[in-house]
């Protein structure tokens, strides 16, 4: 059965959610990159003459109440956004995989501290955490940061300590250990990239949690702050004007919809590629 | 000590492993005590250099896990393990390290005991590099003599474990054991995940290669064809202990415990087709939580009488080199 | 224990140019090619070959359990119905009710999380028409029948409770729960231990002879092929390369991939105290090339086997019936004298 597996696995590895996840992510952090490109005016510039336009052929997402160009504001914004996906998760990824690693390789007294205060940090609902530690520190993106790296590594841990317990058990483990290998090379060189497929494919998902929630977290003003552009920060900006001029909140929401979905593409599409790939 | 008063390469005595039964929770606050299920149970064994012994026995004997004991993957309960007279329990750091190079193992799942993220010369240039063999720049051409001393094409350095089939990978296993320069080499049930002809091509990699590397061998197997083929003295386990031990030919021509046997009696041969038959053993293996009294296997045993079950039979060696663990072997005296 | 079939019986189960194919590359490739095969009543046939050649995907193709990917070509007729032409409806009341599957690991095959007596009763059930309390009877009686003991209550006990051994023993207690006449086995003593082999194995023996059953036993074993099998099919590359009476095909076979099999088991070791082994790989279904599959392993292949494909058929003059070879170069074994 192994040559025909092998067959169905070639067909099979790229699927279609994880090209269009893909192209969704890539096409967003294009313009995140270069925003200049791709905008058709300054974010930042007042135009009084055109206050509240409706989405039209000079500004086709329309302007806000300053004849600010939505359009050019969503698409800096996205710098923005790409950002927080990134700087909000990337903390918890490297700490958490790390320790979660350590924990599941060592096992003991260690693991047993460890994962008492996971089960103590899980307890608290998210997001009023995230919140009261933000209040704490006070309002802005990088304290934002702080704050999810603070909690969310534990996601990260679990997953990964499982995870390397898991590949342990696998027997090139063990012959790394007949091999005369030390510790930190068996775990780091062996275990680790084996146990990173299920770390990645979460990650994709978490970023995507992350834009919702740093979006969240602006338009409740406890993330980035006005007047920067931030899809969190423009719709409630447009909150206002929501029964006269709907194009000022409804474009980010667009746009936060779509980069969160594209990445949960990416994230299932992964499964499926490494799930085959891994099968073999 | 053998006659000629070298210490023998490897030689186990009364080696003991148990391990741990995992409680509930409602278990544990019920105060039911730790139970253990024994693995090992006083085993002892030598092998001599340029010998293969062969460990026989069906799951659950314990066969594996003295393969784990000996390359200190399992750390026993009781006994030793000896080294050319050096104990192997009390090695740490680079003594351990220069033992563990000097015996390797060889896994049973040719699937899971290469890392799949490795390509096969990243695994086995690993192998020689860590250990200090050859210096980094001088591992290419060791991994191809390697490949080359196992039949693979070489090429496959640069290929990933997921593209060769069981057998190849099994090479490759056997390669990176090799890799090290060991004396001996434990080969863990190396076969049984491969099909007959692959079967036969590793066989003759490994009788070749025993011949040309002075190599010694502990096979761990529970098919005695092979067994019978490749071996010169084999030793049958049965629930954690050794209950026959002598020369391969003669132990299969003449069994003395009823267990080989029966083991030997079940086995299917080409050839003989037995029509029906009583099986030549009936029951199941019992619980190692929960071991029988006496001889472990006098409940599955036709010949057991009122001592097999209270006494337990001592492995004792008779004049023709063989040892039995059995009341009723010939040359004990009836008590 | 050689059966005397003089009046050779018809056959229950008929296999005609089975073929399985995948979707791959260019177009399909075929993984089982043109298998044809007769079961007789009360008969064991053994279907052998190494992983990938095609057994497996055979007996599951008779069942219809192959993935939808997988497409099946040719004819298997039970009773003189094409069971791949079958409606959905008359495919649900064979299985089960007239063939049966026992699988090679009893403990992914039985669902952990009930218990035997509801698995055995689920398919009662489904075939019969019993009642309660006579389903529960019919349960007892089959465990009693493969060799359980204190039927009444392993039944409460879910199949985790039970040794390797007793979990297939209940398999083929659930397998036997509505009397089949067939029974699709598929490598089932491969994961057990030799001395329980050999009581799974007798009791198939045994129940063969009570009940009648006509059984397919797919394996790799040889040992176990000549233990229990009346007639033997050996298979390489998805195709039959030779089949007849199991004495005979083990004792005198007729294609050099048999021989090959049978010679480099230990046992039959050369002077040079090695094994006579097969040289190189089964090909891979993608990339098969013209002419006999087995040619490229092959010593005895001549030019005109990489060119000719050739048919499982009788060999001239062998004496025995029934016995076909698939090689170009039969004859020539025969007169070497067909040893293994």
């Amino acid at each position: 059965m192994s040559a025909v597996a092998a067959i169905a696995r070639r067909r099979g590895r790229i699927s279609l959610p994880l090209l269009i996840g893909a192209g969704i992510v890539l096409i967003w952090i294009v313009v995140g990159l270069f925003p200049g490109l791709f905008a058709p005016y300054d974010p930042d510039a007042f135009d009084y003459d055109a206050l509240l336009q409706a989405p039209g052929l000079a500004h086709p997402f329309g302007t806000d109440s300053f004849g600010r160009d939505i359009l050019s504001r969503v698409i800096w914004a996205a710098r923005l956004d790409i950002q927080i996906a990134v700087f909000s998760t990337i903390f918890a990824l490297g700490f958490g995989t790390v320790l979660g690693a350590l924990c599941g390789f060592y096992g003991g007294w260690f693991d047993a501290i460890v994962s008492r205060v996971i089960d103590v940090v899980v307890i608290f609902p998210f997001l009023v955490l995230i919140i009261a530690i933000i209040a704490f520190l006070g309002p802005g993106l990088f304290n934002m940061y702080v704050a999810l790296a603070a909690i969310n590594w534990v996601s990260y841990c679990k997953l990964m300590r499982g995870e390397i317990r898991l590949q342990k058990q696998l027997d090139y483990a063990a012959a790394a250990q007949v091999l005369g290998y030390r510790d930190l090379r068996i775990l780091f060189r062996h275990l680790v990239p084996n146990a990173m497929t299920p770390i990645v494919v979460f990650w994709m998902t978490d970023m995507a949690l992350a834009v919702l929630l740093g979006s969240s977290l602006g338009y409740l003003g406890l993330g980035a702050q006005p007047p920067e552009a931030e899809w969190g920060v423009l719709i409630a900006d447009g909150k206002n004007y929501i029964e006269t001029a709907w194009w000022m909140s409804v474009w980010p929401g667009v746009a936060i919809i779509t980069l969160g979905f594209g990445l949960s593409l990416l994230g299932d599409g992964l499964v499926v590629y490494f799930g085959k790939k891994e099968r073999s | 000590m053998t006659p000629t008063g070298h210490p023998p390469l490897i030689e186990v005595h009364g080696l003991a492993k148990r391990f741990a039964v995992e409680r509930g929770l409602i278990e544990r606050l019920a105060g039911r005590p730790r139970r253990q299920a024994a693995a090992l149970d006083g085993v002892s064994l030598r092998l001599e250099a340029g010998e293969t012994l062969a460990i026989v026995g069906e799951s659950g004997c314990g066969k594996s896990t003295l393969a784990r004991c000996l390359v200190r993957l399992h750390s026993a309960d009781e006994g030793s393990i000896a080294y050319l007279g050096h104990d192997v329990g009390l090695m740490r750091g680079e003594e351990l390290r220069d033992y563990r190079r000097h015996v390797q193992m060889i896994f049973q799942d040719p699937y899971s005991s290469l890392n799949p993220r490795m390509t096969v010369g990243q695994t086995l240039s690993e192998a020689i590099v860590v250990n200090g063999l050859r210096p980094r720049a001088e591992a290419p051409a060791r991994v191809a003599e390697l490949l080359d001393l196992v039949n693979l094409p070489p090429d496959a350095a640069t290929r990933y474990p997921r593209e060769f089939s069981g057998g190849q990978r099994q090479r490759i296993g056997i390669a990176r054991a090799l890799a090290l320069e060991p004396s001996c080499i434990i080969a863990d049930e190396i076969l049984s995940a491969l099909d007959v002809s692959v079967q036969a091509q590793i066989i003759n990699l490994l009788i070749s290669l025993q011949k040309r590397l002075g190599l010694s061998m502990i096979f761990v197997s529970h098919d005695l064809r092979v067994v019978r083929f490749l071996s010169h003295r084999v030793a049958v386990m049965y629930l954690g202990r050794v209950v026959e031990e002598g020369e391969t030919e003669a132990v299969f021509s003449a069994p003395a415990h009823p267990y080989t046997r029966a083991l030997l009696a079940a086995a299917p041969e080409v050839g003989l087709s037995r029509g029906r038959h009583d099986s030549a053993m009936t029951g199941e293996l019992p619980s190692p939580m929960n071991l029988p009294p006496g001889c472990v296997f006098h409940p599955r045993c036709p010949l057991a009488t009122g001592l097999c079950r209270t006494e337990v039979p001592w492995l004792l060696g008779t004049e023709t080199g063989r040892s039995v663990a059995c009341h009723l072997a010939p040359g004990r005296a009836p008590r | 224990m050689e059966r005397e079939r003089h009046e050779t019986p018809p056959a229950v189960l008929s296999l005609r140019d089975l073929t399985v194919s995948l979707p791959g590359g260019a177009g399909r490739f075929d993984i089982v090619r043109g298998v044809s095969l007769d079961l007789r009543r009360g008969e064991i046939l053994g279907l052998v070959g190494e992983s990938g050649s095609g057994k497996s995907l055979t007996l599951k193709a008779i069942m219809r359990l192959l993935p939808g990917a997988m497409q099946t070509r040719g004819s298997v007729i039970w009773k003189g119905q094409d069971v791949l032409a079958a409606d959905a409806g008359t495919l649900r009341r064979l299985r089960g009710a007239e063939m049966s599957m026992i699988f090679q690991e009893p403990m992914t095959a039985l669902n952990p999380v009930l218990s035997i007596g509801r698995q055995i009763d689920e398919s009662l059930k489904a075939h019969t028409a019993l009642d309660r309390r006579a389903r529960h009877r019919r349960a007892v009686e089959l465990l009693d029948l493969v060799g359980i003991p204190s039927a009444e209550r392993r039944l409460r006990d879910y199949p985790f409770r039970f040794s390797g051994g007793m979990r297939q023993r209940a398999m083929i207690a659930i397998a036997l729960a509505c009397d089949p006449q067939l029974v699709l086995a598929d490598e089932p003593t491969t994961a057990l231990d030799v001395t329980i082999q050999d009581q799974i194995l007798q009791l198939l023996l045994r129940l063969r002879d009570e009940l009648g059953l006509s059984v397919i036993f797919v394996t790799h074993d040889l040992g176990v092929v000549s233990e229990i099998c009346d007639r033997t099919a050996i298979m390489y590359a998805g195709e039959i390369v030779e089949t007849g009476a199991t004495r005979t095909v083990l004792s005198a076979p007729l294609h050099p991939y048999t021989q090959g099999l049978l010679r480099s088991m230990p046992g039959a070791a050369s002077a040079d105290g090695r094994l006579n082994a097969i040289p190189g790989q089964p090909p891979q279904p993608a990339a098969r090339a013209p002419g006999c599959a087995f040619a490229p392993r092959c010593a005895m292949a001549g030019p005109a086997c990489s060119v000719t494909d050739p048919v499982l058929g009788p060999v001239l003059g062998s004496v025995r019936a029934g016995h076909a070879s698939a090689c170009l170069r039969a004859t020539d074994l025969i007169a070497e004298g067909g040893q293994p």
